[in-house]
């Protein structure tokens, strides 16, 4: 029987993941925007934060301290997968460039599992956020509540970097117009390095928030990343923006699909994309 | 473009790089070993990479341990020990087990700790005429697709669910309002059929199911169904890290006075994954547990800590105690040829890790006890048997109506 | 056929009547399998520069079509390959067509879409494929043609020789294919599509030609799969197995489909020579994924002709 109780219930569920896909779409759609390829290590980064936020958060006691190091070290990461690799491809290497981050992360995900072991792990949220919270028609997990909220803080502050800052304005136009950039004397080849960096530190904090709610595994970069690539899609690859919709609308599909189809609620998914392409090309967002 | 002369330099070109990758494959080619004419090669295909990456290395671990233990030989002759990893896929396992029979002369495996890994090499164990000893929660290995090369170490799902419901009944009498939560697939649909099989015997009611695609990293959207139907008992119809995860995000709900329930979700090794307030008072069902007191086990768990030092969980005793079953069904065979073993594995009555054991002739199920743990919180012990203990025993077998398999086929 | 072509199947045919001396036959009838399939994306991956994550669904159509007929019917083999090349055929020319005309990542994605969508099917159709079990019970027919008289297939070596008989001729085949007109306006949409378009070629009609035709061998590859282990694992279709099939492809080298063979075998025996070393091996994998992408763009086809001065100076002969 569903109850107005329930589908409110669902589309609340629905936003809270959808909160973690915007995240990972939201760092896609930057890193896209100026290297003009998916990041296909992107699970991998989401897998690295999730295991670094456990090991420090764990070590050090501290959840936030956890979140803090997950972000900065994949942050870091992005930055030398950047430096070391991808830069040494000619930009056009379309497949090489896949190809090479498709490797990369082959590599990364098989060093979490020489680390930490191949079986998955358990973390606790902080004691203040477990347990429900009582939204007036049902009771609903206190962490998913609080993933919306770190969501929602971290994409606005993000948004303010892009646009209104003296980086944001180098890193639009960088999207934009990377050739009138380059003739304005802006450093393309930094502002590449530091898109992937923030790109890369948004998929670990994502790895991080999910860690708690989802525990971790080694496969749960690869799950993530396909999801991540079709909301991206979705959203439209020309609009950093059309992500964090996409990732939203896609988790509150998924939730209500779970009401009436669950077996096939993975599947809507691509259904979804087949059809919005089939009609709008360009995305939900997307120009062009 | 090409000119004539152009097409000759390509020529040679191909040959050459042909040439050149003809020598590149012929040296990343696996030795290829002539099986020893005395010996007898003994096998695990089991997963050391993928989803179940963790557990090929405790199979293999207990496969080696049983041939040490019988001195590495049966019937003076030398047992040769291989392992493969099948990737957590069918394609690679039924590849790799191919090869292991063709190129070492497998004649004995086990490993598979996926049920649809299993069941795909068990049509080949049956032609080439190799000797399986499968696991896994699916009913088919000794139901529909039953094969006179396939045995089966883990119980039947009918066994699990009957014991395990046996108990919650004994406990908890007026917890009749279940709701099931199930992998969309032939091991949480064989669990679902027979929870319903066993409960409506008990006049219980299933007040709803949420089916969930496999490998699910998201319960949230299920459980808030759960909830709001306001069962008496949830019961998990679903296994390793799928029951981990829908646990962790259940104890979300804080739904305190729901009692939960998982009949064959989660072994011994996992519990330290699970969230100490959702461990108090869980009840799990349990293939095997480290602390049962038969003189079997025993020796195993002291063999294995000497060796590894820790005790064996599920994975490590499915390896360790198929193998064991084997070679003594050699022992009394008195020759190591797969026909003769067969015959002799069918209807043999013997003392396993587990226990007084026998083996159905007319299924090559594993009548067995299947076992009943109830989860502690208080996790300041590190050794894995200290989160739970164990509670009931039972070993119903199938009933004979229920079971799918007409024909087991012919040597 | 040009000289080079010759020499090219001259390797081919000696590498099929080396390769059971040196491997297991059901190992040799993977390598050929898996060459065959990544030979058939050849067209529309190394001529059409279009990067199909779809290839596995082609793949498994085919396999799941024939695999289904020869475990219900006992048919000769003819008709169970017909269905299976028909079905991945027909899949294949519907899903180029509503793909190609997307580029670069929506292309991709599109293709992987399909191939996902593929996946949930069969996987839930529970009945008629097996699901996550797998299809299983397919018997390898007993004769090939009809009134023939039958072969036992179920002897390694026979199966081994059907299996090489029928991989070199669809080679030929995809050699013709790559060498005509068709091949000739994929490369130049490859190179510049709005030139391509404005000499008058249909450039999308070429594409969705070199999909169906890839779907017809990709179909064939699979059904011949379906029989090497008398079932149709669902890892098969998975969007992994697509995956690999661009790998294969890359390895071997885009510049020739001589390479597709040779980057199937590569690529199946590294694995199954890693897997043995060490229980991380896919670390390694990936690094030699890195390592190809840096330092190999061409592939071991690239390997050879840089090979080749060494060759030619080891041997102390003078080019001819």
């Amino acid at each position: 029987m569903i109850t107005s109780a329930l589908l409110g219930v669902q589309v609340a569920n629905g936003l809270a993941v959808g909160a973690l896909y915007a995240l990972m779409a939201f760092g896609l759609s930057i890193i896209k925007g100026l290297l003009n390829v998916p990041n296909f290590a992107h699970g991998a980064l989401f897998l690295v934060g999730a295991y670094v936020a456990w090991a420090v958060s764990g070590g050090s006691g501290s959840f936030w301290l956890g979140l803090l190091a997950a972000a900065a070290a994949t942050a870091l990461l992005g930055m030398a997968i950047e430096r070391l690799l991808v830069r040494r491809l000619h930009r056009g290497a379309y497949l090489f460039q896949l190809l090479l981050l498709f490797g990369t992360a082959l590599v990364m995900e098989q060093t979490v599992i020489a680390i930490w072991g191949g079986l998955g792990r358990s973390m606790s949220p902080p004691p203040w956020l477990t347990g429900a919270v009582d939204l007036g028609f049902s009771p609903f997990p206190r962490y998913l509540l609080f993933i919306v909220v770190a969501a929602a803080v971290v994409i606005a502050a993000v948004w303010a970097l892009i646009e209104r800052t003296w980086i944001g304005a180098r890193i639009r136009a960088g999207i934009e117009r990377p050739e009138m950039a380059q003739s304005l004397g802006i450093d393309v080849e930094a502002l590449v390095t530091a898109a992937f960096a923030l790109g890369a530190g948004l998929a670990g904090l994502a790895g991080a928030l999910a860690a708690p709610l989802t525990g971790l595994s080694v496969t749960m970069g690869t799950d993530m990343l396909a999801i991540a690539l079709v909301v991206v899609v979705l959203g439209g690859l020309g609009s950093i923006y059309g992500g964090v919709l996409a990732g939203l609308l896609v988790g509150v599909v998924q939730s209500l699909a779970a009401l009436w189809v669950p077996q096939a609620s993975t599947v809507v998914i691509y259904a979804a994309m087949i059809l919005v392409l089939a009609v709008r090309p360009q995305g939900l967002l997307g120009e062009r | 473009m090409n000119g004539p002369g152009m097409t000759t330099a390509l020529g040679r070109r191909r040959l050459l790089s042909g040439a050149a990758g003809g020598v590149l494959t012929a040296g990343l080619c696996l030795p290829r070993f002539a099986a020893a004419a005395d010996g007898v090669t003994f096998g695990s295909i089991t997963p050391n990479t993928g989803t179940y990456g963790f557990a090929g290395k405790l199979v293999t671990n207990g496969s080696q341990l049983a041939i040490e233990m019988a001195g590495g030989s049966i019937l003076g002759r030398p047992i040769r020990y291989i392992s493969r990893d099948d990737e957590g896929r069918s394609a690679t396992g039924v590849r790799r087990l191919s090869d292991a029979i063709s190129d070492d002369g497998l004649s004995v495996f086990n490993g598979n700790y996926a049920s649809d890994i299993g069941l795909a090499e068990s049509a080949i164990a049956r032609r080439q005429k190799v000797l399986q000893y499968a696991a896994g929660g699916s009913e088919d290995f000794t139901g529909a697709r039953c094969s006179r090369y396939t045995f089966q170490w883990s119980a039947n799902p009918y066994t699990a669910m009957k014991t395990v419901m046996d108990y919650v009944a004994q406990t908890h009498p007026d917890a009749r309002r279940w709701y099931t939560i199930t992998a969309d697939y032939i091991f949480g649909q064989a669990l679902l059929k027979y929870a319903r099989v066993v409960g409506e015997g008990k006049g219980y009611s299933f007040i709803g199911n949420a089916a969930h695609p496999l490998g699910e990293r998201q319960y949230t959207q299920y459980l808030t169904q759960a909830v709001a139907a306001r069962p008496d008992v949830i019961c998990l119809l679903n296994a390793g890290s799928d029951a981990v995860t829908c646990l962790r995000q259940l104890a979300g709900f804080g739904a305190k006075d729901t009692l939960v329930v998982a009949p064959w979700s989660i072994e011994v090794d996992q519990l330290p994954e699970i969230p100490d307030a959702m461990r108090a008072g869980l009840i799990l069902g349990e293939n095997y547990v480290s602390t049962l007191d038969t003189p079997a086990n025993r020796e195993f768990v002291a063999a294995y800590r000497r060796k590894y030092g820790t005790a064996p969980g599920y994975s490590a005793a499915y390896g360790y105690d198929s193998f064991r079953t084997v070679l003594l069904a050699m022992e009394r065979a008195g020759t190591t040829g797969i026909a003769s073993v067969i015959t002799t594995l069918e209807g043999m009555q013997y003392d396993s890790v587990l226990g007084p054991t026998s083996i159905d002739r007319a299924t090559h199920q594993t009548v067995r006890p299947y076992f009943v743990i109830r989860g502690r919180a208080d996790s300041a012990a590190g050794a894995a048997g200290d989160y739970a203990e164990l509670v009931a025993t039972g070993s119903d077998p199938q009933p004979h109506a229920l079971n799918a398999c007409r024909d087991i086929g012919a040597l | 056929m040009t000289r080079s072509r010759m020499v090219g199947l001259g390797v081919l045919a000696g590498s099929i009547l080396v390769a059971p001396a040196l491997l297991s036959f059901s190992t040799a009838s993977e390598l050929l399998i898996f060459g065959l399939a990544a030979a058939a994306a050849y067209p529309v991956i190394g001529v059409g520069g279009l990067f199909s994550f779809g290839q596995a669904a082609l793949f498994g159509i085919g396999g799941y079509t024939g695999g289904w007929l020869m475990a219900h019917a006992a048919l000769p083999l003819l008709w169970p390959l017909l269905a299976g090349a028909a079905a991945a055929g027909l899949f294949a020319t519907a899903m180029g067509a509503m793909c190609v005309r997307r580029s670069s990542i929506y292309f991709i994605m599109l293709t992987f879409a399909f191939n996902q969508l593929v996946y949930y099917a069969i996987y839930s159709w529970r009945g008629v494929t097996g699901g996550q079990d797998g299809l299983a019970d397919i018997a390898r027919p007993a004769r090939l043609l009809p009134y023939l008289p039958g072969v036992n297939l179920d002897r390694p070596v026979n199966f081994y020789v059907l299996v090489a008989v029928i991989v070199f001729g669809c080679f030929l085949l995809l050699l013709r294919i790559v060498d005509s007109p068709l091949g000739r306006v994929l490369d130049a949409a490859k190179q510049n599509a709005r030139r391509a378009a404005a000499i008058g070629y249909d450039i999308h009609r070429a594409q969705t030609l070199a999909f169906a035709l890839s779907g017809v061998f990709s179909g064939i590859a699979g059904v011949l799969y379906a029989m090497l282990y008398w079932i149709m694992p669902i890892d098969a279709v998975a969007w992994v197995n697509s995956g690999n099939l661009v790998f294969m492809v890359l390895i071997g080298g885009l510049g020739s489909i001589f390479g597709a063979p040779i980057g199937a075998a590569v690529f199946i025996l590294l694995q199954d020579s890693l897997s043995l070393v060490w229980d991380r091996w896919p670390l390694l994998f990936g690094l030699i994924v890195i390592g190809v992408v840096l330092f190999l763009q061409g592939g071991v086809l690239e390997l050879g002709g840089m090979l080749r001065p060494a060759l030619r100076r080891a041997s102390g002969a003078d080019a001819p």
